[in-house]
This record gives C-alpha cells, sequence and structure tokens, in this order.
C-alpha cells in the first residue's frame, strides 16, 4: 500500500502539473484567436469574411488532427522550444497546440451567446473596440468562459495521460509501464482512479466557480 | 439635489394628457437637432427602410410608430449610429454622421444614447458600473465618473442602489440604469428604441414621465419608436408613421389624431382605447362583466327597452374560455340617477359583475 502510495505521487504531481502549464499555455494560444474569430464573424464588430474562413479552416484542420499524430510532429518544436523531446515539460508543447483551437472555439462561442442587444448598447456608447472586448464581452462572457476552461482542463488531463504513454511522464506513463508491462493490475487501477479524482475535481471546481459568479449578479 | 419625485409629477400634470402641447420654450424656427435624409436599408436584398427623411426640433419627442416589421427599428439604429444605411445620411446639428469611420464614429455616437426594449444592461456590472461605462470609455477621469454617476442615478431615483448588479432590479428600474447610461456623456439626443413595450401600463407611464422631465431638464431631443399609440399619446410632440419601410405620414401628434390621412394613421388612431374614467365628464363610465349564460343574452337591448335609460358602448371584448364565453364592456350610461341605479342593479341581478369605476384602461394597447 505504501509502495503504491509512493509510486504514484511523483507521476501525479507530473501530470497536475502537465495539466496546468498546457492550459496556461492554451489560453494565452487561443483566447485572442477566439476573441478575433468573434470580432471577424460575419455581423461581428470588425466583419472579415475571407479571413474569417481563412482562420475557421485552419482551426478545425488543427482541431481534426489525432492527438498522438500531432505529439510526434511536433518533437521537433519541443526540441527547439524545452530542448528535449522526452518528459513532463517537452509533452507540454504538444499538449498546448492541441488544446489551443479548442479554447478559441469555447470563447468563440461563449461569447457568439452574449445577447446581441448587450453589444448594441456597448457601440452605442461610444467605445473602442477593444474597451468593448476587454470591459463588457469577456466579463459578460465569464459564466461561459469559465465552464469552458474547466472542459479544457479536463480535456488536457485525458491528453497528458496519452501524451504520457509516449514518453510524457506522469500518470498515463505509469498505468502504461506497470500495468501494461508489468501487468500491475493494482498500479494500472490507482492511477486510473487518480485521474478519475482529478477530473471530477477540474469538473466541481468549475461548476462551483460558475455558480459562485452567476449567484453575484 | 433633483429628487425624481415632485418635478417628474409636476411635468407631467403641467401636459394635457390628451393632447401634448408643444415644448413652448423652443423656437421652431432653429435648425434641426436630428435629421434623416432619404435613408434607405435593405437586408438580403429585401428593402427594409426606403427614402426615409425625417427631421426633429430641438427639444422636441418625435415618436415613429408602426406595426412590427414597418421598419421603424431599423431606421432608429440607422439615425443611433448602430446601422449603415444603404444610402442617405443622418445629421446631428447639421452635421453629417452617417458613414463616419474610426475615431470620428466614436466621437458622432457619443452625442447620441440609445435605451432599448430589452434593456441591454450589463450583468457583469452593478448600477453604477452600467452608468459608468460610456465615461470610462471617453477617458474621464475616475472621481469625475464617480461623481457623475451618482448625480444620474439620483435623476432616475436609483440614487439608494447604485451598488447592486443590475440582475436584481424590477423591470422598471433596468429601464432607469439604461437611461442614466445613455444619458452619461450628456448627448444632445436620446433614442428609444420600443423603451416601454417591455414594462407594464403603470411603469410604462413612469418612465416616460421622467423621459418627459429630463428632455425639460437636459434640453434633450428625443426620437422614440414605438408601436404604442399609447406611448406617442402622452409623450411625444410630432409622430411619423410608417409602414412597409416608409413614412407614410408625419405632422404634430394633435394633427395625427384629430386628422390622420393615411389608412395606417387612421388604423392606429382607431385602434385607441377611450380616455380614462376620470378624464371623461361624467363619471358614469361602467365596466361590466359577462360570463357563461349573460355572455349569450341580448341584456342590453332588453335593458334600454325596461329601463329609460340610454346605453353608449366605449368598448367591448368577448373571450372564449374553456368553451363557455366571457365579455367585457366598457359603456357609459345616459339618464336619470334612480334610473340608472335600478338598471344597474337589474343588471347584477342578470349575473353580471358591474363595477363603476374603470381605471387604468389607457395602456393596454
Amino acid at each position: 500500500m505504501l509502495e503504491l502510495l509512493d509510486l504514484l505521487i511523483r507521476p501525479t504531481l507530473e501530470t497536475v502539473a502537465m495539466v496546468a502549464a498546457s492550459t496556461l499555455a492554451a489560453v494565452l494560444l487561443g483566447a485572442p484567436v477566439g476573441l478575433f474569430l468573434y470580432l471577424i464573424a460575419p455581423g461581428g464588430l470588425s466583419e472579415r469574411p475571407a479571413l474569417r474562413r481563412v482562420l475557421d479552416r485552419a482551426i478545425n484542420a488543427l482541431r481534426s488532427f489525432p492527438f498522438i499524430i500531432l505529439m510526434i510532429m511536433l518533437f521537433p518544436l519541443s526540441r527547439i522550444l524545452i530542448g528535449t523531446s522526452i518528459g513532463t515539460a517537452a509533452a507540454i508543447v504538444p499538449l498546448a497546440i492541441a488544446a489551443a483551437p479548442f479554447v478559441a472555439r469555447l470563447v468563440e462561442s461563449a461569447l457568439s451567446e452574449l445577447d446581441r442587444g448587450v453589444v448594441d448598447a456597448a457601440v452605442a456608447s461610444g467605445a473602442t473596440k477593444a474597451r468593448i472586448a476587454l470591459a463588457i464581452l469577456l466579463p459578460e462572457a465569464l459564466p461561459s468562459l469559465v465552464s469552458g476552461l474547466s472542459l479544457t482542463v479536463i480535456n488536457l488531463i485525458g491528453y497528458s495521460a496519452m501524451a504520457g504513454a509516449i514518453g510524457g511522464g506522469g500518470l498515463g506513463d505509469l498505468a502504461v509501464r506497470f500495468g501494461y508491462h508489468r501487468f500491475r493490475l493494482d498500479v494500472m487501477t490507482a492511477a486510473v482512479l487518480v485521474i478519475l479524482v482529478l477530473v471530477e475535481g477540474a469538473q466541481a471546481a468549475g461548476n462551483a466557480a460558475v455558480r459562485r459568479i452567476k449567484s453575484m449578479r | 439635489m433633483f429628487h425624481a419625485g415632485r418635478p417628474l409629477e409636476a411635468a407631467s400634470s403641467a401636459r394635457s394628457p390628451f393632447y401634448p402641447v408643444p415644448n413652448a420654450s423652443v423656437p421652431s424656427h432653429d435648425e434641426p437637432r436630428l435629421e434623416l435624409r432619404s435613408l434607405f436599408k435593405s437586408f438580403g436584398g429585401k428593402p427594409v427602410v426606403e427614402d426615409a427623411s425625417l427631421s426633429v426640433r430641438p427639444g422636441s419627442i418625435h415618436g415613429i410608430i408602426g406595426r412590427s416589421g414597418a421598419g421603424k427599428s431599423t431606421l432608429l439604429r440607422m439615425a443611433a449610429l448602430l446601422e449603415t444605411p444603404d444610402s442617405g445620411v443622418a445629421l446631428y446639428g447639421g452635421t453629417p454622421v452617417s458613414g463616419l469611420a474610426g475615431r470620428d464614429r466614436l466621437l458622432a455616437r457619443r452625442r447620441a444614447g440609445v435605451v432599448f426594449q430589452s434593456f441591454n444592461l450589463f450583468a457583469s456590472r452593478t448600477a453604477a458600473g452600467n452608468v459608468a461605462f460610456p465615461l470610462e470609455s471617453a477617458g474621464v477621469p475616475k472621481a469625475a465618473v464617480r461623481e457623475r454617476v451618482a448625480m444620474l442615478l439620483d435623476l432616475v431615483g436609483l440614487a439608494d442602489k447604485a451598488d447592486r448588479p443590475v440582475g436584481r432590479f424590477s423591470g422598471g428600474e433596468k429601464q432607469r440604469v439604461a437611461i442614466a447610461r445613455a444619458l452619461v456623456n450628456r448627448p444632445e439626443i436620446l433614442f428609444c428604441d420600443e423603451a416601454t413595450s417591455a414594462l407594464d401600463p403603470e411603469t410604462t407611464r413612469s418612465v416616460l414621465d421622467l423621459i418627459l422631465s429630463l428632455r425639460d431638464r437636459l434640453g434633450l431631443t428625443v426620437l422614440m419608436v414605438t408601436h404604442q399609440m399609447e406611448v406617442v399619446r402622452r409623450a411625444c410632440d410630432d409622430v411619423a408613421v410608417m409602414e412597409a419601410g416608409r413614412i407614410v405620414e408625419t405632422g404634430t401628434v394633435e394633427s395625427l389624431f384629430s386628422s390622420p390621412r393615411t389608412r395606417s394613421a387612421k388604423r392606429l388612431v382607431a385602434g385607441l382605447l377611450p380616455l380614462e374614467a376620470e378624464e371623461l365628464e361624467d363619471g358614469a363610465v361602467c365596466r361590466l362583466r359577462f360570463s357563461g349564460a349573460s355572455a349569450s343574452q341580448p341584456v342590453l337591448s332588453r335593458l334600454s327597452r325596461e329601463f329609460p335609460v340610454e346605453v353608449n358602448i366605449l368598448r367591448g371584448t368577448i373571450h372564449k374560455v374553456g368553451g363557455s364565453r366571457s365579455g367585457e364592456l366598457v359603456v357609459t350610461f345616459q339618464g336619470d340617477d334612480p334610473a340608472i341605479k335600478a338598471a344597474k342593479s337589474w343588471l347584477t341581478a342578470q349575473g353580471i359583475v358591474v363595477e363603476s369605476t374603470v381605471v387604468g384602461e389607457t395602456d393596454h394597447a
């Protein structure tokens, strides 16, 4: 039992670190793109139909890429940015790049759900587009953005387990090495249970945050 | 400091309830504060507004009335710079403002405030936060923002609720916050797009009275789109009637009511409900409610045969509720008091509910 706990601690921390860092990077990469997609959409504040179509296709292409292939393809990029293509830090690069288009879509759809009239009211006040976006649109969409964020974290927990299987470390790595290669069913079960707890935790935290934001309105 | 209650009452009682008096303090030869010149707009090849021209005198409240789909909201949105016309131009105080871009367009938008049917408040902000937004965007220093926001909230009677999130306000309060937000930049023109259509009759009245009093206090010029003739009657000086994308008739509210020229104007005036009981000279207005068997009997013709009383029907409605009919008539009786009294108790005996005072009749449009 103690041995099992000992085995679990390091991979759990690795997974948490991997997910946290890649979520942050994915939001930094994807959220501005999502906002931009919303602004240039037909009927948006700065319509750019042609550019919008191009971006749309690019994001769909990136999203339809199987993660395992994307990861192998991004080994060289990991090597340039992190200095290695193996390990937890190296896995953050493909994880962030896989999640960024997802985040962009989430942000775009959260903003599209906003009442058109609220946007009109902000426009009518004579504010610049940048101010409308930052001071009104994003705060107004906060509940959907937060629940999108917890969805992103959950997806990344799943992806990180996959990344672990091909040298990324973390709980996925543990489950494959012990459970699959050494027939340690107990280790594999424990690793899966910890992943389950992480997913449930992310979901519960997201729900609680959304409830709290809504209760203050 | 100004308190909402008293000056509002003064403002509304100074006006005739039926024919609003145009603001006398404004010389009528003045250049129009708002002018629309031959505006056109179509969506997806379908014309929505065609050749709409309008000029609004400074300090006046100009209504645009028409049925849904007549293009009145689109016209207002072009005037408020929320929509770009296909052709034509809107002018604020003689300056063309359509087709501006960038900073010029932002500055033009700050010369006008807009109030919407669904309030369109920012749920993520408090009342004060909503009112502050246009000022923050205009780069006004924080202390000045606080002061001006407090003043505006006081003006609309919500000074004590400044820090409340807007989701917790009633419809009338929300519209007051929206009015404060629209006026915080000291605009010359206020646009109201069906501003009272989501409100109950009483709240509609109080919001209209607020707009009237703010017009007087701040020297605003108001363009007000509505489908409610009651709103025009209560608040407007001039009115344009729109149908199928065109302005078919323009004039003072008085001339529209006394001599409507077009078919749509006639229909709008005819659809108007009778005056409130207290506005009629003899107080003998009655509401009669029929239900069940009494609804299918020729009660009124029997009444005038059996009593020396004339019945004048002002308005009537009949509903079918679950297979049985129920009806309502608003009538006046003419005749001797004892005869009227006898007639009323006879009606009660026939199973008809008789209510002698009719209140709140005007706002069910």
